[in-house]
């Protein structure tokens, strides 16, 4: 009797251990996932900030390659705004132009050059 | 009308301008530009005017409006073209197209400059916050380039003048008698309304003043049209006298425009010698089946004979080939004015009238045509009748 007593609670507490294991591995993948989808953000964010305008655009060409892509890839001395024209937001001006205080801040003082004209109109 | 700050001239409405029409092309589509964090980045080969090319920016959605364009004289100017061809020889073609790129050619408005900003000539900067307007602002288009002479005259800006009374009673716009068509060149075609022979006998119109008149004050007045309003000034003076020579007050005259580029900015300027109001009653130089009046109000215009003298002696060598007082259309009208007080307030009063003393000796030759040789005769000096020289 004490036999099976035994045998009884030793298959509970294999089946207790397996169940926290199978817990324990689902967590740990669901962190894995995301962390694998951080890291590609991260890496696209720095794709927009930091690739030159030919490595953005075989990336585009070619959308299985951004994995591969890091901000490592391109030297940062290599950086200019100039490299950076690929954006698609086609309200991306607005950004600026809608914000008074932010015109204000950098429109041209040399475009208020009073005119000279006499009797005008 | 007081020019816009930079910041202002290019602020754009972040609440109205997305979701308008317009507001669902992207920026660079028009402007150009790369989208860069860095101002001058972003505004690389930046096209600030775009519908400068009405045919590639606005034809693709608006081809009807684009295809007349090139007849409207908003954007070819010709009526300047029409003057100084006749006031000039070819040999001073060029000095003059030199003159006229720096300081006529501003007058040329695009469509953007009537529909989303201001005109350049005044500055520029966006209306609305580029939401675009099917019909322009009076004040911050049309009268901002037709400000002076008709901007101040519509809207009564002259001291003890009342503004026209279409605007002061009736708050009328431009766009309510110079309408769409009119502003877009599309003049239609005479062979609607002139399909037999005498087609081949109706020159092309030169001259903004010929042809049928468009807009017209019989158009909405028919009644005086008619002859049966019971009016004896209309039915005495309706055909031989434009509606403005009893309906104007008085309005504005200007002399010695001169045109030279700034030593201080470099920037092309002009200035005129002086800038006076007047009214007077001339013989009209334009006389045709539309217009068959024996009498116009006339208005001294800027043009000089050293207009141009900056880019060279004698530009204008046939400046009396055209008068320098012209047929004008005075945008101040009134039901009552001193001429409709009585009919002596014209008849017998030389002082309304142009008569030789009041053109500078220089330019009598070129005005011959307009002057009034003799007065009409006061109705009272003929008459005796007493009414004459009160309320008709």
């Amino acid at each position: 009797m004490s036999d099976k007593r035994y045998i009884l609670s030793f298959i509970l507490i294999m089946l207790l251990a397996v169940s926290i294991s199978g817990c324990s591995q689902a967590q740990t993948g669901s962190e894995g996932t995301q962390s694998a989808e951080a890291a590609t953000l991260d890496e696209s964010n720095a794709l927009i900030s930091e690739t030159s305008e030919a490595t953005v655009e075989s990336v585009v060409d070619s959308p299985e390659a951004v994995d591969e892509v890091t901000s490592t890839d391109v030297p940062a001395e290599n950086q200019s705004a100039d490299a950076l024209p690929v954006e698609t937001d086609p309200n991306y001006c607005l950004e600026c132009h809608i914000d008074q205080e932010r015109l204000m801040a950098v429109a041209a003082k040399e475009d208020a050059v009073a005119s000279e004209n006499e009797g005008e109109g | 009308m007081a020019p816009l700050e930079p910041w202002e001239k290019v602020l754009i409405d972040g609440e109205v301008y997305p979701d308008s029409v317009h507001g669902q092309i992207a920026c660079e589509d028009c402007h150009n530009g790369v989208q860069s964090p860095d101002k001058d980045t972003a505004h690389t080969n930046l096209i600030p005017n775009p519908s400068q090319d009405s045919q590639t920016y606005c034809g693709e959605c608006h081809p009807d409006i684009v295809a007349t364009e090139a007849h409207s004289l908003h954007s070819n100017l010709a009526g300047y073209w029409t003057v100084l061809d006749e006031r000039s020889i070819p040999a001073d073609h060029p000095a003059i197209e030199e003159a006229f790129a720096n300081h006529c050619d501003s007058c040329h408005a695009t469509c953007g400059e009537c529909h989303v900003s201001q005109p350049n000539l005044v500055g520029g900067g966006l209306i609305s916050g580029h939401v675009f307007q099917k019909t322009p602002s009076m004040t911050r288009n049309c009268t901002a380039c037709h400000g002076s002479r008709v901007g101040n005259e519509y809207l009564g800006k002259h001291e003890d003048l009342n503004a026209d009374v279409h605007f002061r009673r009736g708050r009328m716009t431009c766009i309510d008698c110079h309408q769409e068509a009119e502003m877009h060149g599309d003049y239609g075609n005479c062979e609607d309304c002139h399909a037999g022979p005498e087609m081949a006998t109706i020159a092309p119109p030169d001259h903004r003043y010929d042809g049928v008149q468009s807009p017209r004050c019989e158009t909405c007045h028919m009644n005086v049209t008619v002859g049966n309003d019971g009016n004896l000034f209309h039915e005495n003076h309706g055909g031989n006298l434009q509606c403005q020579v009893c309906h104007s007050i008085a309005y504005t005259s200007c002399d010695g425009c001169h045109v030279s580029i700034s030593d201080t900015t470099g920037n092309p300027k002009f200035a005129t010698d002086s800038s006076y109001l007047t009214f007077l009653i001339g013989k009209n130089p334009r006389q045709s089946y539309d217009r068959p009046y024996d009498y116009v109000l006339v208005r001294h215009i800027p043009v000089d004979e050293n207009t141009f003298g900056y880019y060279g002696e004698g530009l204008l060598d046939n400046f009396s080939n055209l008068p320098t007082w012209a047929y004008t259309t005075p945008h101040n009208i009134q039901l009552n004015t001193p001429q409709t007080e009585t009919c002596d307030a014209c008849h017998g009063n030389p002082d309304i009238f142009l008569t030789e003393d009041k053109v500078y000796p220089y330019e009598l030759e070129a005005n011959l045509e307009l002057i009034v040789d003799a007065i009409p005769a006061s109705i009272f000096d003929m008459t005796g009748d007493a009414q004459a020289d009160t309320t008709p």
